[in-house]
Protein backbone atom coordinates (compact mmCIF):
# COMPACT_ATOMS: atom_id res chain seq x y z
CA UNK A 1 0.00 0.00 0.00
CA UNK A 2 1.07 3.28 -0.92
CA UNK A 3 1.66 5.74 1.94
CA UNK A 4 -0.89 8.02 0.41
CA UNK A 5 -3.12 5.28 0.83
CA UNK A 6 -2.36 4.58 4.10
CA UNK A 7 -2.83 8.20 5.66
CA UNK A 8 -6.05 7.84 3.73
CA UNK A 9 -7.20 5.12 5.63
CA UNK A 10 -6.19 6.55 8.62
CA UNK A 11 -8.10 10.11 8.01
CA UNK A 12 -10.83 8.65 7.10
CA UNK A 13 -10.85 6.38 10.13
CA UNK A 14 -10.67 3.26 8.26
CA UNK A 15 -7.96 2.82 10.12
CA UNK A 16 -6.21 3.95 13.23
CA UNK A 17 -2.26 5.66 13.52
CA UNK A 18 -1.72 3.11 16.52
CA UNK A 19 -3.50 -0.07 14.47
CA UNK A 20 -0.90 0.89 12.05
CA UNK A 21 1.88 1.37 13.90
CA UNK A 22 1.21 -1.61 16.15
CA UNK A 23 1.28 -3.77 12.50
CA UNK A 24 4.73 -2.40 12.14
CA UNK A 25 6.74 -3.08 15.83
CA UNK A 26 4.84 -6.53 15.58
CA UNK A 27 6.55 -6.84 12.00
CA UNK A 28 10.24 -5.65 13.09
CA UNK A 29 9.76 -8.03 16.28
CA UNK A 30 8.34 -10.94 14.08
CA UNK A 31 11.29 -10.49 11.34
CA UNK A 32 14.26 -8.42 11.88
CA UNK A 33 16.08 -10.74 14.23
CA UNK A 34 16.86 -12.17 10.45
CA UNK A 35 18.19 -9.04 8.90
CA UNK A 36 19.45 -6.95 11.21
CA UNK A 37 17.95 -3.75 10.53
CA UNK A 38 17.09 -2.01 13.59
CA UNK A 39 19.79 -1.20 16.64
CA UNK A 40 16.93 -0.11 18.67
CA UNK A 41 12.90 -0.53 17.99
CA UNK A 42 11.58 2.80 19.86
CA UNK A 43 8.51 1.16 20.85
CA UNK A 44 7.10 3.40 23.45
CA UNK A 45 8.14 6.44 21.47
CA UNK A 46 6.21 4.96 18.36
CA UNK A 47 2.46 4.33 20.79
CA UNK A 48 3.04 8.07 21.63
CA UNK A 49 3.08 9.57 18.58
CA UNK A 50 1.06 7.28 16.62
CA UNK A 51 -1.53 8.19 19.74
CA UNK A 52 -1.09 11.74 18.86
CA UNK A 53 -2.23 11.93 15.50
CA UNK A 54 -5.27 9.53 16.32
CA UNK A 55 -5.75 11.84 18.92
CA UNK A 56 -5.10 14.82 16.56
CA UNK A 57 -7.64 13.34 13.86
CA UNK A 58 -10.49 12.61 16.38
CA UNK A 59 -9.67 16.67 17.36
CA UNK A 60 -10.38 17.76 14.05
CA UNK A 61 -6.81 18.79 13.35
CA UNK A 62 -4.62 17.93 10.16
CA UNK A 63 -2.79 15.81 11.25
CA UNK A 64 -0.05 15.88 8.35
CA UNK A 65 1.02 14.58 4.79
CA UNK A 66 2.64 11.63 6.73
CA UNK A 67 -0.03 10.63 9.40
CA UNK A 68 1.17 7.78 11.20
CA UNK A 69 3.65 6.20 8.79
CA UNK A 70 6.34 4.18 10.68
CA UNK A 71 9.50 5.34 9.59
CA UNK A 72 12.90 4.51 10.64
CA UNK A 73 15.73 6.76 11.24
CA UNK A 74 19.25 5.81 10.10
CA UNK A 75 21.24 5.46 13.83
CA UNK A 76 23.33 8.72 12.79
CA UNK A 77 20.48 11.25 12.98
CA UNK A 78 19.38 12.08 16.94
CA UNK A 79 16.51 10.83 17.98
CA UNK A 80 15.54 12.50 21.51
CA UNK A 81 16.52 9.93 24.28
CA UNK A 82 18.55 7.70 22.61
CA UNK A 83 22.36 7.31 22.22
CA UNK A 84 23.41 8.28 18.74
CA UNK A 85 25.81 5.64 17.99
CA UNK A 86 26.56 6.19 14.46
CA UNK A 87 27.44 2.30 14.45
CA UNK A 88 30.27 2.75 16.70
CA UNK A 89 31.31 1.51 20.01
CA UNK A 90 32.78 4.23 21.14
CA UNK A 91 29.65 6.94 21.11
CA UNK A 92 27.79 3.89 23.50
CA UNK A 93 29.37 6.16 26.69
CA UNK A 94 27.82 9.18 24.96
CA UNK A 95 24.52 11.11 26.80
CA UNK A 96 21.26 10.43 25.12
CA UNK A 97 20.56 13.03 22.40
CA UNK A 98 18.77 15.48 24.03
CA UNK A 99 16.37 16.68 21.07
CA UNK A 100 15.67 14.78 17.37
CA UNK A 101 17.56 15.46 14.46
CA UNK A 102 15.89 18.55 12.61
CA UNK A 103 14.97 16.04 9.73
CA UNK A 104 12.93 14.12 12.04
CA UNK A 105 11.78 16.93 13.61
CA UNK A 106 10.22 17.82 9.97
CA UNK A 107 9.30 14.37 9.42
CA UNK A 108 7.45 14.60 12.76
CA UNK A 109 5.53 17.41 12.25
CA UNK A 110 3.85 16.06 8.86
CA UNK A 111 2.92 13.14 11.26
CA UNK A 112 5.52 10.51 10.32
CA UNK A 113 5.93 8.15 13.57
CA UNK A 114 9.63 6.84 14.73
CA UNK A 115 9.79 3.46 14.92
CA UNK A 116 13.49 2.72 15.19
CA UNK A 117 17.08 3.33 14.38
CA UNK A 118 18.69 1.55 11.77
CA UNK A 119 22.16 -0.15 11.39
CA UNK A 120 24.95 1.47 9.54
CA UNK A 121 28.84 1.60 8.91
CA UNK A 122 30.91 2.61 11.78
CA UNK A 123 30.65 6.26 11.77
CA UNK A 124 29.45 5.96 8.27
CA UNK A 125 32.75 5.19 6.69
CA UNK A 126 31.57 2.22 4.46
CA UNK A 127 29.65 0.90 1.59
CA UNK A 128 28.20 -2.33 2.98
CA UNK A 129 26.99 -1.91 6.58
CA UNK A 130 29.09 -5.22 7.80
CA UNK A 131 29.04 -3.11 11.45
CA UNK A 132 31.52 -5.23 13.74
CA UNK A 133 29.83 -4.02 16.94
CA UNK A 134 26.43 -4.77 15.95
CA UNK A 135 26.96 -7.68 13.24
CA UNK A 136 25.80 -7.05 9.09
CA UNK A 137 22.65 -5.85 7.81
CA UNK A 138 21.61 -8.93 5.46
CA UNK A 139 20.02 -8.10 2.69
CA UNK A 140 15.79 -8.78 2.00
CA UNK A 141 16.78 -10.56 -1.15
CA UNK A 142 19.45 -12.89 -0.39
CA UNK A 143 20.12 -12.80 3.34
CA UNK A 144 23.22 -14.38 2.57
CA UNK A 145 24.21 -10.78 0.78
CA UNK A 146 25.10 -7.26 1.89
CA UNK A 147 22.31 -4.56 2.29
CA UNK A 148 24.79 -1.98 1.30
CA UNK A 149 25.65 1.14 3.15
CA UNK A 150 26.43 2.99 5.08
CA UNK A 151 22.51 3.35 5.36
CA UNK A 152 22.09 -0.27 4.74
CA UNK A 153 19.52 -0.73 7.61
CA UNK A 154 16.84 1.63 6.57
CA UNK A 155 17.21 0.65 2.58
CA UNK A 156 16.78 -3.18 3.92
CA UNK A 157 14.21 -1.86 6.27
CA UNK A 158 12.40 -0.49 3.78
CA UNK A 159 13.08 -3.00 1.15
CA UNK A 160 11.87 -5.60 3.58
CA UNK A 161 8.58 -3.89 3.95
CA UNK A 162 9.52 -3.66 7.59
CA UNK A 163 9.04 -0.11 7.18
CA UNK A 164 7.12 2.03 4.15
CA UNK A 165 9.81 5.23 4.50
CA UNK A 166 13.20 5.68 6.35
CA UNK A 167 15.46 8.15 5.77
CA UNK A 168 19.86 8.00 5.77
CA UNK A 169 22.73 9.95 5.09
CA UNK A 170 24.75 10.21 2.27
CA UNK A 171 28.75 11.26 1.96
CA UNK A 172 29.85 9.19 -1.41
CA UNK A 173 26.70 7.09 -2.06
CA UNK A 174 25.57 5.87 1.25
CA UNK A 175 22.07 6.37 0.18
CA UNK A 176 22.03 5.63 -3.36
CA UNK A 177 24.64 2.01 -2.96
CA UNK A 178 22.19 0.52 -0.04
CA UNK A 179 18.94 1.30 -2.24
CA UNK A 180 20.30 0.12 -5.38
CA UNK A 181 21.42 -3.21 -3.68
CA UNK A 182 18.36 -3.85 -2.16
CA UNK A 183 15.86 -2.71 -5.18
CA UNK A 184 14.41 0.51 -3.45
CA UNK A 185 13.76 3.98 -4.10
CA UNK A 186 16.81 6.70 -2.90
CA UNK A 187 17.46 10.34 -3.18
CA UNK A 188 20.62 12.43 -2.27
CA UNK A 189 19.07 15.97 -2.79
CA UNK A 190 21.34 18.69 -3.71
CA UNK A 191 24.25 19.72 -1.23
CA UNK A 192 22.87 22.23 1.16
CA UNK A 193 19.35 21.31 0.10
CA UNK A 194 18.11 19.71 3.55
CA UNK A 195 19.59 20.66 6.89
CA UNK A 196 21.48 18.16 8.20
CA UNK A 197 21.65 19.36 12.00
CA UNK A 198 21.53 16.72 14.33
CA UNK A 199 22.83 13.93 11.60
CA UNK A 200 26.69 13.30 12.82
CA UNK A 201 28.71 14.48 10.14
CA UNK A 202 31.29 12.23 8.49
CA UNK A 203 32.72 14.30 6.01
CA UNK A 204 30.88 17.67 6.20
CA UNK A 205 31.76 18.76 2.95
CA UNK A 206 30.24 15.63 1.10
CA UNK A 207 27.50 14.88 3.67
CA UNK A 208 24.11 15.37 2.55
CA UNK A 209 20.81 13.48 3.96
CA UNK A 210 17.83 12.03 2.20
CA UNK A 211 14.71 9.77 2.42
CA UNK A 212 13.97 5.67 1.02
CA UNK A 213 10.95 4.42 -0.18
CA UNK A 214 9.08 1.87 -2.40
CA UNK A 215 7.48 4.37 -4.59
CA UNK A 216 8.26 7.26 -6.65
CA UNK A 217 5.33 8.75 -5.19
CA UNK A 218 6.27 7.63 -1.75
CA UNK A 219 9.88 9.27 -2.45
CA UNK A 220 8.17 12.50 -3.52
CA UNK A 221 6.43 12.89 -0.28
CA UNK A 222 8.78 12.32 2.02
CA UNK A 223 11.26 14.42 0.85
CA UNK A 224 8.84 17.31 0.24
CA UNK A 225 8.09 16.54 4.38
CA UNK A 226 11.98 17.34 4.61
CA UNK A 227 12.19 20.66 3.04
CA UNK A 228 12.45 23.04 5.55
CA UNK A 229 14.73 26.02 6.51
CA UNK A 230 17.34 25.64 9.56
CA UNK A 231 19.59 28.41 10.09
CA UNK A 232 21.85 26.25 12.23
CA UNK A 233 23.14 24.33 9.43
CA UNK A 234 26.03 26.15 7.87
CA UNK A 235 25.53 24.46 4.65
CA UNK A 236 21.67 24.77 4.08
CA UNK A 237 21.26 27.07 1.10
CA UNK A 238 17.65 28.95 1.60
CA UNK A 239 15.16 27.65 -0.68
CA UNK A 240 11.82 27.83 -1.68
CA UNK A 241 9.29 24.92 -1.25
CA UNK A 242 9.52 22.82 -4.00
CA UNK A 243 6.94 20.37 -4.73
CA UNK A 244 7.75 16.85 -6.51
CA UNK A 245 4.80 15.07 -6.12
CA UNK A 246 2.97 14.04 -9.91
CA UNK A 247 5.56 15.66 -11.63
CA UNK A 248 5.02 13.46 -14.95
CA UNK A 249 5.88 14.02 -18.43
CA UNK A 250 9.43 14.59 -19.87
CA UNK A 251 7.90 17.51 -22.19
CA UNK A 252 11.08 18.02 -24.01
CA UNK A 253 13.68 16.83 -21.20
CA UNK A 254 17.07 16.68 -22.88
CA UNK A 255 18.16 12.88 -21.40
CA UNK A 256 21.87 12.54 -21.81
CA UNK A 257 23.65 8.45 -21.42
CA UNK A 258 26.85 8.37 -19.37
CA UNK A 259 29.79 7.72 -21.44
CA UNK A 260 33.30 7.12 -20.59
CA UNK A 261 34.22 6.24 -17.37
CA UNK A 262 30.95 5.30 -16.55
CA UNK A 263 30.90 2.60 -19.52
CA UNK A 264 33.89 0.90 -17.01
CA UNK A 265 34.72 -0.83 -13.84
CA UNK A 266 30.82 -2.77 -13.17
CA UNK A 267 29.90 -6.06 -14.36
CA UNK A 268 27.55 -6.43 -17.10
CA UNK A 269 24.40 -7.40 -15.59
CA UNK A 270 24.71 -3.92 -13.26
CA UNK A 271 25.59 -1.59 -16.82
CA UNK A 272 22.89 -3.32 -18.87
CA UNK A 273 19.96 -1.01 -16.92
CA UNK A 274 21.57 1.92 -18.27
CA UNK A 275 21.04 0.79 -21.92
CA UNK A 276 17.39 0.45 -20.82
CA UNK A 277 16.65 3.47 -19.02
CA UNK A 278 18.44 5.35 -21.84
CA UNK A 279 16.03 3.24 -24.75
CA UNK A 280 12.90 4.03 -22.44
CA UNK A 281 13.35 7.71 -22.24
CA UNK A 282 14.68 7.83 -25.98
CA UNK A 283 18.05 9.28 -25.23
CA UNK A 284 20.61 8.64 -27.79
CA UNK A 285 22.88 11.08 -26.26
CA UNK A 286 26.35 10.15 -25.22
CA UNK A 287 28.24 12.23 -22.64
CA UNK A 288 31.64 11.96 -21.58
CA UNK A 289 32.30 14.28 -18.98
CA UNK A 290 36.47 15.23 -18.18
CA UNK A 291 37.79 14.49 -14.66
CA UNK A 292 35.24 11.46 -13.06
CA UNK A 293 38.04 9.53 -11.57
CA UNK A 294 40.04 12.38 -10.49
CA UNK A 295 37.25 14.00 -9.07
CA UNK A 296 36.03 10.09 -7.18
CA UNK A 297 39.68 10.33 -6.36
CA UNK A 298 39.59 13.74 -4.79
CA UNK A 299 36.56 13.07 -2.64
CA UNK A 300 38.06 10.06 -1.21
CA UNK A 301 40.88 12.31 0.14
CA UNK A 302 39.03 14.75 1.39
CA UNK A 303 36.57 12.25 3.07
CA UNK A 304 39.53 10.86 4.46
CA UNK A 305 41.09 13.72 5.62
CA UNK A 306 37.97 15.41 7.40
CA UNK A 307 36.70 12.01 8.82
CA UNK A 308 40.13 11.21 10.22
CA UNK A 309 40.01 15.12 12.07
CA UNK A 310 36.60 14.68 12.92
CA UNK A 311 37.29 11.42 14.99
CA UNK A 312 41.28 12.16 15.85
CA UNK A 313 39.95 12.64 19.95
CA UNK A 314 39.22 9.26 19.82
CA UNK A 315 41.97 7.63 17.52
CA UNK A 316 44.36 9.17 19.89
CA UNK A 317 42.70 7.62 22.97
CA UNK A 318 40.91 4.03 22.01
CA UNK A 319 41.57 3.45 18.15
CA UNK A 320 41.05 -0.54 19.28
CA UNK A 321 37.65 0.54 20.13
CA UNK A 322 37.09 1.13 16.63
CA UNK A 323 35.18 -0.86 13.69
CA UNK A 324 38.09 -2.96 12.24
CA UNK A 325 36.69 -2.19 9.00
CA UNK A 326 37.53 1.78 9.93
CA UNK A 327 39.75 2.00 12.00
CA UNK A 328 43.33 2.19 10.19
CA UNK A 329 41.25 3.76 7.03
CA UNK A 330 40.71 6.58 9.99
CA UNK A 331 44.21 6.20 11.10
CA UNK A 332 45.49 7.05 7.49
CA UNK A 333 43.06 9.85 6.85
CA UNK A 334 44.91 11.44 10.05
CA UNK A 335 48.61 11.45 8.45
CA UNK A 336 47.64 12.72 4.38
CA UNK A 337 50.04 15.40 3.12
CA UNK A 338 48.25 18.84 3.14
CA UNK A 339 49.21 19.22 -0.87
CA UNK A 340 46.90 16.45 -1.45
CA UNK A 341 43.97 17.96 0.19
CA UNK A 342 44.56 21.44 -1.34
CA UNK A 343 45.08 19.71 -4.50
CA UNK A 344 42.31 17.54 -3.79
CA UNK A 345 39.87 20.46 -3.08
CA UNK A 346 41.07 22.06 -6.46
CA UNK A 347 40.89 19.39 -8.68
CA UNK A 348 37.25 18.95 -6.85
CA UNK A 349 36.24 22.28 -8.15
CA UNK A 350 37.75 21.75 -11.24
CA UNK A 351 35.56 18.27 -11.86
CA UNK A 352 32.72 20.65 -10.59
CA UNK A 353 33.58 23.10 -13.80
CA UNK A 354 33.46 19.88 -16.31
CA UNK A 355 29.98 18.46 -14.76
CA UNK A 356 28.67 21.52 -15.08
CA UNK A 357 29.35 21.07 -18.87
CA UNK A 358 27.24 17.80 -19.02
CA UNK A 359 23.74 20.29 -18.48
CA UNK A 360 24.84 22.08 -21.81
CA UNK A 361 24.00 19.02 -23.68
CA UNK A 362 21.01 17.08 -21.12
CA UNK A 363 18.82 17.86 -18.49
CA UNK A 364 19.39 14.59 -17.08
CA UNK A 365 21.80 12.27 -17.25
CA UNK A 366 21.24 8.52 -16.69
CA UNK A 367 24.57 7.00 -15.38
CA UNK A 368 25.05 3.39 -13.83
CA UNK A 369 24.28 3.10 -9.68
CA UNK A 370 26.28 0.21 -8.89
CA UNK A 371 29.24 -1.64 -10.09
CA UNK A 372 27.61 -5.28 -9.38
CA UNK A 373 24.84 -6.85 -7.57
CA UNK A 374 25.21 -7.39 -3.59
CA UNK A 375 27.98 -9.65 -2.78
CA UNK A 376 27.82 -12.43 -0.11
CA UNK A 377 28.78 -10.78 3.25
CA UNK A 378 32.39 -10.78 4.00
CA UNK A 379 33.47 -10.66 0.62
CA UNK A 380 36.37 -8.42 0.48
CA UNK A 381 37.75 -8.79 -3.44
CA UNK A 382 36.08 -8.61 -6.54
CA UNK A 383 36.69 -9.14 -10.66
CA UNK A 384 35.52 -6.60 -13.00
CA UNK A 385 36.44 -5.94 -16.16
CA UNK A 386 39.59 -8.67 -15.62
CA UNK A 387 40.99 -6.54 -12.47
CA UNK A 388 40.50 -7.98 -9.09
CA UNK A 389 39.06 -4.71 -7.01
CA UNK A 390 38.44 -4.52 -3.23
CA UNK A 391 34.78 -5.03 -3.21
CA UNK A 392 34.04 -2.86 -0.11
CA UNK A 393 35.37 0.87 -1.56
CA UNK A 394 34.76 0.29 -5.39
CA UNK A 395 30.78 0.06 -4.51
CA UNK A 396 30.96 3.53 -4.76
CA UNK A 397 32.41 4.43 -8.09
CA UNK A 398 29.63 5.76 -9.72
CA UNK A 399 28.18 7.46 -7.05
CA UNK A 400 31.21 8.96 -5.27
CA UNK A 401 31.91 11.36 -8.49
CA UNK A 402 28.60 13.31 -8.06
CA UNK A 403 28.23 13.31 -3.86
CA UNK A 404 31.96 14.64 -4.08
CA UNK A 405 30.42 18.36 -6.29
CA UNK A 406 26.89 17.97 -4.91
CA UNK A 407 24.31 17.27 -7.70
CA UNK A 408 21.31 15.97 -7.09
CA UNK A 409 20.99 11.97 -7.41
CA UNK A 410 18.48 9.56 -7.98
CA UNK A 411 18.75 5.92 -7.07
CA UNK A 412 16.03 4.16 -8.99
CA UNK A 413 15.36 0.28 -9.11
CA UNK A 414 14.46 -1.98 -12.14
CA UNK A 415 11.39 -3.57 -11.47
CA UNK A 416 12.31 -6.43 -13.11
CA UNK A 417 16.00 -7.12 -12.66
CA UNK A 418 15.91 -10.26 -14.95
CA UNK A 419 15.42 -7.55 -18.26
CA UNK A 420 19.14 -6.71 -17.24
CA UNK A 421 20.11 -9.99 -17.33
CA UNK A 422 19.96 -10.11 -13.17
CA UNK A 423 18.94 -12.34 -9.77
CA UNK A 424 19.23 -9.75 -7.89
CA UNK A 425 18.46 -5.89 -7.49
CA UNK A 426 19.77 -3.21 -9.98
CA UNK A 427 19.35 -0.13 -11.13
CA UNK A 428 20.35 3.49 -12.94
CA UNK A 429 21.07 6.62 -11.20
CA UNK A 430 19.87 9.85 -12.30
CA UNK A 431 21.49 12.79 -11.89
CA UNK A 432 20.54 16.50 -12.54
CA UNK A 433 22.33 20.21 -12.46
CA UNK A 434 22.11 21.81 -9.03
CA UNK A 435 18.62 22.14 -7.35
CA UNK A 436 17.28 20.37 -10.45
CA UNK A 437 15.46 17.79 -8.33
CA UNK A 438 12.19 17.91 -9.96
CA UNK A 439 14.11 16.64 -13.22
CA UNK A 440 14.99 13.61 -11.49
CA UNK A 441 11.05 12.93 -10.93
CA UNK A 442 9.74 14.14 -13.94
CA UNK A 443 12.34 11.34 -15.88
CA UNK A 444 11.94 8.90 -12.99
CA UNK A 445 8.07 9.35 -13.36
CA UNK A 446 8.92 8.60 -17.41
CA UNK A 447 11.00 5.24 -16.13
CA UNK A 448 7.49 4.02 -14.13
CA UNK A 449 5.10 4.94 -16.73
CA UNK A 450 7.24 2.76 -19.01
CA UNK A 451 7.38 -0.04 -16.65
CA UNK A 452 10.73 0.07 -16.41
CA UNK A 453 11.29 1.32 -12.83
CA UNK A 454 9.60 0.00 -10.16
CA UNK A 455 10.71 -2.44 -6.41
CA UNK A 456 11.53 -5.79 -7.44
CA UNK A 457 9.79 -8.09 -5.01
CA UNK A 458 11.34 -9.69 -2.54
CA UNK A 459 11.02 -13.52 -2.88
CA UNK A 460 8.66 -15.40 -0.11
CA UNK A 461 11.18 -17.58 1.67
CA UNK A 462 12.81 -14.07 2.95
CA UNK A 463 9.56 -12.66 3.42
CA UNK A 464 8.16 -15.71 6.01
CA UNK A 465 8.61 -14.97 10.03
CA UNK A 466 11.78 -16.16 12.09
CA UNK A 467 11.20 -19.91 12.49
CA UNK B 1 57.25 4.33 -2.15
CA UNK B 2 58.49 1.52 -0.69
CA UNK B 3 56.34 0.26 2.82
CA UNK B 4 59.54 0.95 4.73
CA UNK B 5 58.90 4.22 3.10
CA UNK B 6 55.30 4.72 3.88
CA UNK B 7 55.77 3.04 7.16
CA UNK B 8 58.80 6.41 8.19
CA UNK B 9 56.23 8.55 6.99
CA UNK B 10 53.43 7.21 8.86
CA UNK B 11 55.36 6.96 12.23
CA UNK B 12 57.20 10.79 11.81
CA UNK B 13 53.63 12.10 10.85
CA UNK B 14 51.74 10.37 13.69
CA UNK B 15 54.44 11.80 15.86
CA UNK B 16 54.39 15.22 14.77
CA UNK B 17 49.75 15.27 15.57
CA UNK B 18 50.30 13.33 19.04
CA UNK B 19 48.60 9.67 17.69
CA UNK B 20 50.18 6.68 18.79
CA UNK B 21 49.94 3.67 16.27
CA UNK B 22 50.38 0.72 17.41
CA UNK B 23 52.21 -2.23 15.66
CA UNK B 24 49.26 -4.10 14.91
CA UNK B 25 47.36 -1.20 13.81
CA UNK B 26 50.59 -0.50 11.05
CA UNK B 27 50.26 -2.79 8.38
CA UNK B 28 46.33 -1.85 8.33
CA UNK B 29 47.75 2.12 8.15
CA UNK B 30 50.15 1.35 5.37
CA UNK B 31 47.37 -0.01 2.94
CA UNK B 32 45.53 2.86 3.54
CA UNK B 33 48.28 5.37 2.52
CA UNK B 34 48.95 3.35 -0.32
CA UNK B 35 45.58 3.88 -1.38
CA UNK B 36 45.21 7.66 -0.48
CA UNK B 37 48.55 7.68 -2.82
CA UNK B 38 47.18 6.53 -5.81
CA UNK B 39 44.02 8.58 -5.76
CA UNK B 40 46.82 11.70 -4.94
CA UNK B 41 49.14 10.65 -7.93
CA UNK B 42 45.29 10.54 -10.35
CA UNK B 43 44.67 14.14 -8.66
CA UNK B 44 48.50 15.44 -9.28
CA UNK B 45 47.90 14.90 -13.04
CA UNK B 46 45.24 17.24 -13.53
CA UNK B 47 46.68 20.35 -15.31
CA UNK B 48 45.77 23.15 -12.42
CA UNK B 49 46.46 27.04 -12.84
CA UNK B 50 47.12 29.18 -10.70
CA UNK B 51 43.43 30.20 -10.90
CA UNK B 52 42.06 27.14 -9.76
CA UNK B 53 41.20 27.46 -6.41
CA UNK B 54 39.65 25.52 -4.40
CA UNK B 55 36.21 27.18 -3.63
CA UNK B 56 36.17 28.99 -0.14
CA UNK B 57 32.57 28.59 0.23
CA UNK B 58 31.44 24.89 -1.69
CA UNK B 59 28.14 25.70 -3.87
CA UNK B 60 26.96 22.86 -5.64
Amino acid sequence: MSIAATVAAIRARRTTASAVVEAALADIAARDGALNCFTAVTADRARAEAAAVDAAIAAGRDPGPLAGVPLAVKNLFDLEGLRTLAGSKIRRDAPAAAQDAFAVQLLRAAGAVVVGATNMDEFAFGFSTENSHEGPTRNPHDPARIAGGSSGGSAAAVAAGLVPIAIGSDTNGSIRVPAGLCGIWGLKPTYGRLSRRGAHLFAGSFDHVGPFARSLDDLALVYEAMQGEDPADPAQVPREFEPVSGLAGLGGLRIGIAAGYFERGGQPEALAPVALAAQALGATTRIAPDLVAEGRAAALLVTLAEGANLHLPNLRLRADDFDPLTRDRFLAGALLPAHWITQAQRVRAAWARAASRIFEACDVLVAPLLPYVAPPIGTAMIEVDGATVPARPHLGVYTQPFSAIGLPAMAVPLADPARAGASLPVGVQLVAAPWREDLLFRAAAALVEAGLAGCPPVAAQHVKENA
Amino acid sequence: MSDAEIEAHARATAALIGLPIAPHQMPGVIAGLKVAAAAAALIERVPLTEADEAAPVFRP
